[in-house]
């Protein structure tokens, strides 16, 4: 009887911790030394401090993987422009034309914008799509570190990314998804400002976007 | 020693109710297949066995969660993970307004899938997947899966074709599912996970918008008795389908599912 209690005791404090550890992890401090071994850029990043505005979506406390495999938080991106796609490596229709588009973009800054910018693409297939995988599918494609971050996530993190910016995406086979074909373009805060939504529109809109988001 | 136990009996004692209370407002679901609406052929779905809750989350249950995270009280919740509608039947913060008493037992409508998933998280649960929920939403009174009875589609069509009333009656007010499980029609319409996998036409693959596939196969056809059998799930496919999760619908409430782990 007594044991009872004791274990009924302690289950009740772990609920309790549980609820409370979440609000806590929240102010955990991000490793800025994960950060600068990806983005030489990033130390200028850890400028832009305190919370989050309300519509920036670094407001998130979800856990990511780099293709290096370091963890990091969405908030680690602040400070820089974001150009984001979600895309699956193995995709063979839509997602190289959004690589393709992204590099077009790459391509139309001019040298000062392009500093200010990074281009995010964050996996929606975590099970295939690891770190590693992420690795090898930079390398093959030329994406480099000072412009280019790749995102390995948890199913429900990436669910949670996709409905803040409106991305829609399914499964339809072992292998395949259907999903939108959304570039995003975030501000320094996280903001949306723009989006690409269809794979027809020219990528042109989104460069003249980011020239006047760093002008302003 | 004796003192210190006390503490803890009494304590326990005021945890007792919602530490057992948990599992009773849930039912299990048994796994089994059903052929969602917009299936051509055999490609049924499988829903592994989980729990739901008996009732949606009501304004009262929602009450207890702001109280307890006050980031999701209205005048503090980040406007990219709420609209400004959400909650705005309540008087206030923590204040469920002039109709407290009548909203008490009343689903929580008015919020975004950001805060359902927010409720589910820190009890413990989450919110159930579309297949779950339309599964078990498939069935009638006395049958698992009564989506192709015309009498159980003619009684959501008639709600859906009603206006909301001002203020939404108490949950479980009607009889209980062929699972035990309340209200899935006829009082709210309910979020669930993966609202953002509706296409409503195809994007990154041509020809994969089920909506779309329905409208062809309607327009083919005429309208037969399969096309109205199916209507109600369309008409829940092509809401969900117009879904932002930031938005804060009047009618729209959600409830929670939970694995069920040995």
């Amino acid at each position: 009887m007594k044991y009872t209690h004791y274990l009924l005791v302690l289950a009740i404090a772990g609920l309790l911790f549980g609820a409370c550890s979440n609000e806590s992890n929240k102010n955990t401090k991000k490793n800025s030394e994960e950060m600068s071994m990806d983005h030489s850029e990033h130390a200028k990043m850890d400028m832009a401090t305190g919370e989050p505005t309300g519509e920036s979506i670094y407001n998130v406390n979800s856990s990511w993987k780099t293709r290096h495999g370091h963890t990091v938080k969405l908030d680690s991106l602040r400070g820089k422009i974001q150009v984001v796609a979600m895309v699956y490596t193995s995709c063979e229709y839509a997602c190289p034309r959004i690589l393709t588009d992204m590099k077009r973009i790459r391509d139309g800054l001019p040298d000062k914008a392009l500093r200010q910018t990074n281009f995010l693409i964050v996996s929606i297939d975590p099970e295939r799509d690891t770190p590693g995988k992420l690795k090898q599918f930079a390398k093959g494609n030329d994406l480099d570190n000072n412009h280019w971050t790749l995102l390995h996530g948890q199913d429900g993190d990436i669910l949670e990314l996709a409905a803040l910016l409106g991305f829609k995406y399914k499964r339809i086979s072992e292998t395949d998804f259907t999903h939108s074909t959304l570039i995003t373009l975030l501000n320094q805060e996280g903001e949306i400002i723009y989006q690409r939504k269809k794979l027809s529109d020219k990528p042109n809109k989104v460069v003249e976007n980011i020239k006047q988001a760093v002008a302003e | 020693m004796g003192r210190i136990r006390f503490i803890l009996f009494v304590t326990l004692l005021c945890f007792w109710g919602s530490a057992t209370a948990q599992p009773d407002d849930m039912t299990q679901i048994q796994s089994d297949t059903y052929m969602p609406f917009y299936s051509a052929g055999n490609d049924s779905v499988t829903v592994e066995s989980f729990y739901m809750d008996k009732h949606a989350v009501t304004n009262g249950e929602f009450l207890e969660f702001v109280e307890a995270n006050s980031k999701w009280q209205r005048s503090n919740v980040k406007s990219v993970f709420a609209e400004d509608g959400y909650l705005k039947h309540w008087g206030g913060n923590l204040d469920l307004g002039p109709n407290a008493d009548k909203i008490r037992d009343s689903p929580v409508t008015n919020i975004s899938w950001f805060a359902a998933r927010a409720y589910a998280k820190w009890k413990g649960k989450r919110l159930p997947t579309l297949d779950e929920w339309e599964y078990v939403a498939s069935a009638g009174k006395h049958k698992p899966l009564a989506s192709r009875d015309p009498q159980f589609v003619q009684q959501i069509l008639d709600w859906y074709s009603k206006p909301n009333p001002e203020v939404l009656p108490a949950v479980g007010q009607r009889g209980p599912n062929y699972h035990g499980i309340y209200d899935l029609h006829g009082l709210i319409w309910e979020w669930v996970q993966d609202f953002n996998t509706v296409f409503i036409s195809g994007e990154s693959r041509r020809d994969q918008g089920e909506l779309k596939q329905f409208y062809c196969a309607a327009g083919s056809q005429g309208a037969s008795d399969v096309d109205k059998e199916n209507y109600a799930a369309f008409l829940r496919y092509a809401f969900r389908g117009s879904l932002e999760a930031d938005y804060s619908v009047g009618n729209l409430g959600f409830r929670c599912a939970k694995d069920i782990t040995n």
